[in-house]
């Protein structure tokens, strides 16, 4: 049955998305996505669901860091993370596509997207922003971490890129050949490191209390198992003087 | 204890209740494990019910709230995202139990007579359960709540002459909006639970008045001893009572995996594009009803529009459902069980089957031609299963039941 239910998410433009390398136990991966977050993507997003107070909870971050690093503003602890820029802001910049609030996307678009999506970046001056995706064609997103990863451009001709495979100097998503033009501040492992740092953030303020229902469940199931022996057995002790 | 039980007896006859319907109530002895889903079927009414209460206590029925209560629930609530969970999945299990309670109709003939009322209640309570689903599934407020109830509210528009008007009263506006979320809302907890509470009480009333029906078909009360008990039946309580347990503990497993290791069941219960709010000026790509609709939707996309109108598929996917209310008048073979039926009825209860989860599956993805074709073909077997079953159910070489149970 559980083999039935379990589909492909449907990738962008039907490209296959490698599986995001997240580890969402691991506390300290998801403050540095957190310290991402807030530097290069809540100029524009929110995550207005998700309140300060649960965050340092949950990341054991002291409210002392929390006011530190990650609260800009005097935003309280109960408070969503909102994004210093207003609706009437994003309405004026972004015209009809305004930054998206992102405390679901990984339940909207699936963290393998948001993971591959991070990496798609390329330079294309026909955009307004000037910069294009290969996962999200024609995004209304400007590259926010092209000082972390450099910046790339699309090969026009195939044959010019042989390195294909290795986020170095070039890569291919689908049938899009991306070539490095410029160095960023981080090396190609480091900056996919980043981007598994951010893509578990977002995955884990897509759902906070996933950690706490996998514990609770196996609890769950191990008390269901041992009342189903016992139920069986009742039920057998029962049943022994019917014919 | 026996003082306060004679005191209240004296009041209300609660001894007599419970020997009518419970330990006095005789069940055959031979019921196997279809026989357990109607017991499910009340086992996940009380978890929707009791998971449903606690959800209204912080669910704000309001189109600028709503969503973002929900998630208030999932985060800030304790336990919240539990009962959310359960209430989630326990929608999706409703109907799977309940489509197997029916099947297992079908296969031992539990809605022939003398059941024939047993089977228009329980009828009835599945057309309130459809409806309780949609109205709830509003509810979150997200992109497939808000565009899968403009698409259901919109096939009644299709009706000759009232449709716009009808389309306009059920969402009290002229599109889907604050308004229909909050009558949606008071249906959902208020008015339909009360009318499935009421009926399923009497669906139960009428099973015990002509007693349950087994897997031979055969009547238990055919076989008296001389005390007037069935010699084929046990007492319900203990005997059906306590594997009853077993049986719900067994479900309870598989209910609890969902709920807590794949509360999203791979996009089939809760879909990915309803963690967006709901945006009437952004209409998504693709819109399916949950799983348990699309065999129904399925038949609805399969009938092509004729003379200017959509209605022919309307009336088709309502027909598809309504065909079953007269099920114990179409089926007219003399034996009940499938163990006695010859293979005309048993062929067809596979196609029909078979018919049923491929429709549903057809109706989960977008429309191609080929899908189309398709889906027509299994709509044509759907109505084929029913029309015809007057003739095969009569024309079919059944073997002659025993006089006891086997």
């Amino acid at each position: 049955m559980f083999a039935l239910f379990s589909p492909a998410i449907a990738a962008g433009g039907g490209i296959a998305l490698p599986k995001a390398p997240i580890d969402d136990s691991d506390t300290e991966s998801l403050q540095r996505g957190a310290a991402l977050f807030v530097n290069y993507c809540m100029g524009c997003h929110s995550a207005r669901h998700m309140s300060y107070g649960r965050l340092a909870e949950d990341l054991q971050i002291s409210p002392q860091q929390l006011r530190e690093h990650l609260i800009f503003g005097d935003a309280g602890l109960g408070e969503g993370m909102i994004s210093a820029m207003s609706p009437e802001e994003a309405k004026a910049w972004f015209n009809d596509a305004p930054p998206p609030d992102l405390s679901l996307v990984a339940r909207v678009r699936g963290v393998d997207w948001i993971y591959a999506y991070l990496r798609a970046f390329y330079r294309d001056d026909s955009r307004p922003s000037g910069w294009n995706n290969a996962i999200f064609e024609n995004a209304s997103m400007p590259h926010a971490l092209a000082e972390l990863q450099g910046v790339f451009a699309r090969v026009e001709d195939e044959n010019e890129n042989e390195n294909n495979n290795s986020g170095g100097d070039g890569y291919a998503i689908g049938k899009i050949q991306l070539k490095r033009i410029s160095e960023g501040g981080m090396s190609a492992p480091e900056y996919d490191a980043a981007v598994a740092d951010l893509s578990g953030f977002l995955f884990y303020i897509a759902e906070p209390s996933r950690r706490e229902r996998l514990r609770v469940g196996y609890l769950v199931m191990a008390g269901l198992i041992l009342t189903l022996v016992a139920c069986y057995f009742l039920y057998r002790e029962y049943w022994r003087d019917i014919s | 204890m026996t003082a306060v039980g004679d005191w209240l007896d004296r009041r209300l006859p609660w001894r007599q209740a419970v020997r009518k319907h419970l330990t006095e109530y005789y069940a055959p002895k031979n019921f196997n494990g279809w026989y357990a889903f109607g017991a499910l079927a009340l086992l996940v009414l009380v978890i929707q019910i009791v998971s449903g209460v606690f959800l209204t206590m912080s669910y704000k029925p309001d189109a600028k709230t709503a969503f973002a209560s929900v998630e208030y629930i999932m985060r800030d609530v304790h336990w919240g995202w539990l009962v959310r969970y359960v209430h989630s999945t326990g929608a999706s299990f409703f109907f799977l139990v309940v489509y197997l309670h029916m099947f297992r109709a079908l296969l031992y003939g539990s809605h022939k007579e003398p059941r024939e009322l047993v089977w228009l209640i329980g009828m009835l309570i599945y057309l309130c359960l459809m409806a309780e689903a949609f109205m709830g599934y509003l509810l979150p407020w997200g992109q497939t709540s808000y565009w899968g109830a403009q698409v259901i509210v919109n096939l009644f528009a299709t009706v000759p002459y009232i449709g716009d008007w009808l389309a306009e009263t059920i969402r009290g506006d002229y599109a889907i909006s604050g308004v229909t979320l909050n009558r949606f809302f008071a249906l959902h907890v208020a008015a339909i639970p009360l009318v499935i509470l009421a009926l399923v009480f009497l669906h139960i009333i009428a099973l015990h008045q002509v007693g349950s029906n087994n897997p031979d078909g055969v009547e238990i009360k055919n076989n008296k001893d001389a005390d007037g008990r069935p010699v084929d039946g046990i007492p319900f309580h203990p005997y059906y009572s306590v594997k009853d347990t077993y049986c719900a503990v067994l479900f309870l497993i598989v209910f609890c995996a969902v709920v807590f290791f794949a509360p999203e069941m791979g996009g089939y219960f809760l879909e990915a594009p309803n963690f967006e709010p709901a945006n009437p000026l952004k209409t998504p790509e693709h819109i399916a009803p949950v799983w348990y609709f699309t065999p129904f939707y399925a038949i609805l996309r399969a009938v092509p529009p004729f003379l200017n109108s959509q209605i022919w598929g309307v009336l088709a996917m309502g027909l598809a459902v309504v065909i079953l209310f007269a099920l114990p008048w179409l089926d007219r073979s003399p034996v009940r069980s499938i163990r006695y039926r010859g293979w005309y009825y048993k062929s067809a209860l596979i196609i029909f089957a078979a018919v049923f989860i491929a429709l549903g599956a057809l109706g989960t993805l977008p429309p191609s031609d080929g899908r189309q074709a398709a889906a027509q073909i299994l709509t044509v077997m759907y109505f084929a299963v029913f029309f015809l079953m007057p003739f095969y159910t009569a024309a079919d070489k059944t073997k002659p039941p025993p006089e006891r149970l086997q």
